[in-house]
């Protein structure tokens, strides 16, 4: 099979795919949900249920660990902290020894139903404050950063899911894409929000057809005409140009007729984990979102931007979570939220935080297994200022890889990692 | 204080100090000098060039060709900047807190806005196609040797910077690495301010054996930290000068890639140079640049060689490159992915329509290359990475744009442009905070969504809301689009009147016409028969026969721009 025929064939799949889903899309919310997931291309295999799906929630700019688990039970937390502490008072406590940011009722509820997990001091050897490398070194489960040449999501999808062709396998919803996703040979899908994820230049049934007119005249041109050196670069931008087409019809069809059963949050990332619902309902295939919350570089007067960060890290995770609870997706999906580093244990001197190390990440999901992992980094035993990170990150690479998706971690890290208990 | 200060001037010299080395091993190439060469020549070499370049490019003969291209014109406006101050830091102390901040913000605007017009000066020196190899060497060493504002946070340090590779484009690469070491952009994005006795950082000793001269695995993590310690002191003066700090200087012995001495900067630089890695690693670089394809151990080796004996200058380099029948093999011509910067500024050389600078730069950015903003010390992963399925579709739409047949509107919702967070009260410039601060003063207001025909309404819509200080990517990218929609821009061409002028009359004709004057890359026979196809549909429409379409006047201008869009947005326009 040439890689034209490839193209074709994968279109044609790609098409019913898009078309099945659209015929349950266009019966509209009345016939009922179930309806249309009987209709997904998931259906046939799985009846009623939904693959395992990773959302990777990207607090950007280094979220302040301490302020989002606040460790009220320790009195050099208090002494390094005036102006962005969380008092005592208003701490939503787990434990003697730690809380959560008061803005973060949903996710309380969600941990005292036992569906989150908080991974303790997350970091890597030899950190790096630079927020471009340390998010390369999240992005790639590297020190490298991008000299691996493939972001860890990329290998992940490699290693999972080697003949899944579906081109939304890994969707990034935000204006760029992380190197998390970037593969060397796989396009990745990004878009900035689905209404224009789109193409302007011709109507593609009308491309279609001038293609087929052409491959039909081609017969006849004489061998050797027109040229350009290799064509096979030039077949793999085909074949993105027209998966580009059919996941741009699709997104924009899941993203419009969803209905959630909840009301999302009119933020940036509210929008961005609405649509992350509405992919995830069209059962598309996906099986890793990724997703940004932006905001988090606080060094100066810190209290009232991180408590808006909180406000709305807590809003729409609990939107999208409620909205997903019950569904057959509900129990598959796990969300794993994390920040390049964590801030400096003392304030600096204008009421913010300067970059630092370690933090907690995150995992959420109604088939998470919640509780407190790995160790509290001590407040007092630091390294030049800075905690001690007390589990690498890539245990929680490594467990998302093994337990929830049953891949072969040592296929996609560099080594092996202690697996955590959360799934 | 301000300081105005002329650079530019310093390019003049550079030519100067250019000899002629050819190797002895070098004859007269063997291989057809057409138009497929002389294009690629001028694709690689330069951003494009319009059919009459490329003609004119093969009468006038290979040999003149490259030698025009290597001798460079190099007497350049220059771009008078000015010396931005960082506050003092006595005089900010005494501030209070809001004072402090609005300070420090209008000291930033400024900044941004200076960074913005010498970004616009510099698309205009791509764009002008004066001098195309220099310019295309300038945005390879600009990836090369990158700092990014992001970091830096000063926009006449990167300007410095940048008329530092300019004036050394084409010159001796290690006078740029032994420059780049003390270069006050370079020593405050990769932290060698904090390079001190005692407590080194290693982050400049890295990159440069890394980044700038042998790559991994060519030294090993000793030979880091060694370097590190030669590199201690060098730092920047509050005013924005190289300075190097005597007491802050580690004096011991060290020893770096087996040389033991008491080693400071200019020593790890000449031990760098010397290394078998180094003409092996910029070679690798520039031939991976040029051809787009990784060179066979042979060929690099062949070229590293080249690059020793000729004491690293790229002149000789390029030259020898550009007269190589290999460079000229199919595997090489037209299979390069282009990059934004490429495909937004060869899209107006082609075209030979004027588009406004901030509509480029606009374009590059929201297709993921903002110049003075690369994602990493890295630079810009070049060839395939470009494409994802949203940004092969944004390129068509951008085409779209530039020929007046797509809004900013259709292009991105206004949605990406807003943050909803309130302002970021930080100090240091927020994560992806980008050039769209300037749109708080001069975007258009009232902007209204175009209808559904293209018409706009009448009544202008509410200004959008207050844009948040965090502006997103998206939002950078778009204000250039949008100045461009407010100012009522539209493009300046006829093709209909070009077609008439060639002379091409049925559709197979217009088709070839199309294809050879807006791709970079021939077409192949399947392209060529899709625009056939596409050409005989609309004639079809317009109930003309093959051969009379340009009888349908403003109709047949209509089909002819919506053709262009089409072919631009092709995978075959994205190649060159």
């Amino acid at each position: 099979m040439s890689a034209g025929d490839r193209a074709t064939f994968d279109r044609r799949r790609l098409i019913a795919g898009g078309a099945a889903a659209f015929g349950g899309l266009l019966a509209g919310p009345a016939l009922g949900r179930p309806g249309l997931r009987l209709l997904g291309p998931f259906a046939a295999a799985g009846g009623d249920t939904a693959p395992k799906t990773l959302v990777l929630l990207q607090m950007t700019g280094g979220n302040d660990g301490l302020s989002m688990v606040v460790p009220h039970g320790d009195d050099a937390y208090y002494r390094n902290r005036t102006s962005t502490a969380i008092d005592r008072k208003s701490v939503l406590a787990i434990d003697k020894y730690r809380g959560l940011h008061p803005a973060l009722g949903s996710l309380k509820s969600l941990y005292d139903a036992g569906h989150l997990a908080i991974v303790e001091g997350c970091g890597y050897p030899n950190p790096v404050r630079s927020h471009f490398k340390s998010m390369d070194i999240w992005h790639a489960a590297s020190e490298r950063g991008r000299y691996v040449g493939e972001g860890w999501i990329a290998r992940l999808a490699r290693t999972a899911w080697p003949g899944e062709e579906s081109p939304e396998l890994v969707v990034h919803i935000g204006s760029s894409a992380p190197y998390s996703i970037f593969s060397p040979t796989r396009p990745a899908v990004a878009f900035g929000s689905p209404e224009v994820y789109k193409w302007f230049a011709i109507k593609q049934a009308d491309l279609e057809a001038y293609r087929h007119a052409g491959r039909e005249a081609g017969k006849e041109a004489e061998p050797g005409e027109g040229g350009g050196g290799s064509s096979a670069v030039l077949d793999r931008l085909r074949g993105v140009l027209s998966e580009a087409q059919e996941s741009s019809l699709r997104v924009r069809q899941a993203a419009t007729s969803y209905v959630p059963r909840v009301a999302y949050p009119a933020t940036s990332v509210g929008n961005s984990l609405r649509v992350a619902a509405a992919l995830i309902d069209a059962r598309m295939g996906t099986r890793v979102l990724s997703i940004e919350l932006v905001g988090f570089d606080s060094h100066n007067n810190q209290k009232n931007q991180h408590d808006g960060r909180m406000r709305e890290l807590d809003e729409s995770l609990g939107a999208f979570l409620r909205d997903l609870r019950g569904t057959p997706a509900g129990k598959n999906v796990i969300v794993v939220a994390f920040s390049e580093f964590g801030r400096r244990v003392q304030e600096n001197g204008s009421g913010g935080t300067d970059h630092g190390v370690a933090a907690p990440v995150l995992v959420a999901g109604w088939g998470v297994r919640g509780g407190i992992l790995g160790r509290h980094p001590s407040l007092t035993d630091l390294d030049d200022g800075d905690l001690k990170h007390t589990t690498d990150f890539r245990s929680v690479y490594a467990t998302v890889i093994e337990k929830w998706f049953g891949a072969d971690p040592s296929q996609v890290l560099d080594q092996r990692y202690p697996p955590l208990a959360f799934a | 204080m301000v300081t105005i200060v002329a650079a530019g001037i310093f390019a003049a010299r550079a030519a100067l100090v250019l000899g002629s080395v050819t190797s002895p091993a070098q004859e007269a190439p063997r291989m057809t000098w057409d138009a497929r060469a002389a294009e690629h020549l001028l694709n690689r070499a330069g951003f494009g060039g319009r059919p009459s370049e490329i003609e004119a490019g093969v009468a006038l003969g290979q040999a003149a060709l490259v030698e025009k291209l290597v001798a460079g014109r190099v007497e350049v406006e220059p771009f008078f900047y000015e010396r931005i101050d960082a506050p003092d830091p006595r005089m900010m102390k005494a501030l209070s807190p809001e004072d402090r901040t609005a300070r420090m913000r209008e000291i930033r605007e400024k900044d941004r806005r200076q960074l913005l017009d010498y970004t616009t000066w510099w698309y205009d020196r791509m764009t002008s196609g004066e001098d195309p190899l220099r310019e295309r060497m300038v945005l390879f060493w600009h990836g090369f040797f990158t700092s990014s504002f992001e970091e830096v946070k000063r926009s006449w340090l990167l300007i410095q910077q940048n008329q530092l590779v300019r004036s050394a484009a084409l010159g001796s690469y290690a006078d740029l690495l032994r420059a780049m070491a003390k270069d006050p952009a370079m020593l405050t994005y990769l932290d060698n301010q904090v390079n001190k006795k005692g407590s080194p950082n290693e982050n400049l000793a890295r990159e440069l054996m890394e980044l700038f001269s042998l790559g991994a695995g060519n030294y090993t993590e000793q030979d880091v930290k060694e370097a590190a310690r030669a590199l201690t002191g060098r730092g920047v003066s509050r005013e924005g000068a190289y300075e190097f700090h005597k007491r802050l200087h580690d004096d011991g012995e060290k020893t770096v890639l087996g040389v033991t001495d008491r080693l400071d900067g200019e020593d790890l630089v000449k031990i760098l140079l010397a290394q078998e890695a180094c003409p092996r690693w910029v070679a690798r670089k520039l031939l991976l640049y040029f051809e787009g394809v990784e060179p066979s151990p042979e060929r690099l080796a062949d070229y590293a060689a080249f690059l020793r004996a000729n004491e690293y200058r790229i002149q000789p380099f390029l030259r020898r490159l550009f007269l190589d029948p290999a460079f000229y093999r199919d595997e090489v011509v037209g299979v390069r992915v282009q990059s934004p910067v490429d495909y937004m500024v060869g899209f107006t050389r082609r075209l030979g329509v004027q588009v406004p600078t901030s509509v480029l730069g606009s374009g590059a950015t929201l297709l993921g290359q903002r110049l003075f903003w690369p994602p990493s010390v890295k630079g810009w992963d070049e060839g395939e990475p470009w494409i994802t399925t949203a940004s092969i579709m944004q390129r068509g739409n951008l085409a779209g744009f530039m020929l007046g047949l797509v809004k900013v509107e259709d292009v991105l919702s206004e949605a990406e442009t807003r943050e909803p967070a309130e302002a970021s009260e930080s100090d240091e410039p927020p994560m992806t905070d980008g050039a769209m601060e300037e749109g708080k003063s001069d975007a258009p207001k009232g902007e209204g969504r175009p209808m559904k025909d293209g018409a706009r309404p009448d009544g202008a819509k509410p200004a959008p809301k207050k844009e948040g200080k965090r502006i997103g990517f998206d939002g950078a990218a778009l204000y250039g689009l949008r100045r461009a929609e407010a100012a009522g821009w539209t493009p300046s061409i006829n093709l209909s009147s070009r077609i008439e002028k060639s002379g091409a009359r049925t559709d197979k004709e217009i088709a070839d016409r199309m294809l050879d004057d807006l791709l970079a890359i021939r077409a192949p026979a399947d392209t060529r028969a899709l625009v056939v196809a596409f050409l005989a549909r609309e004639r079809t429409r317009l109930k003309l026969a093959d051969g009379k379409l340009l009888d349908a006047g403003p109709e047949a201008e209509r089909v002819l721009r919506r053709l262009a869009h089409l072919i631009y947005s092709l995978p075959e326009a994205q190649l060159g």
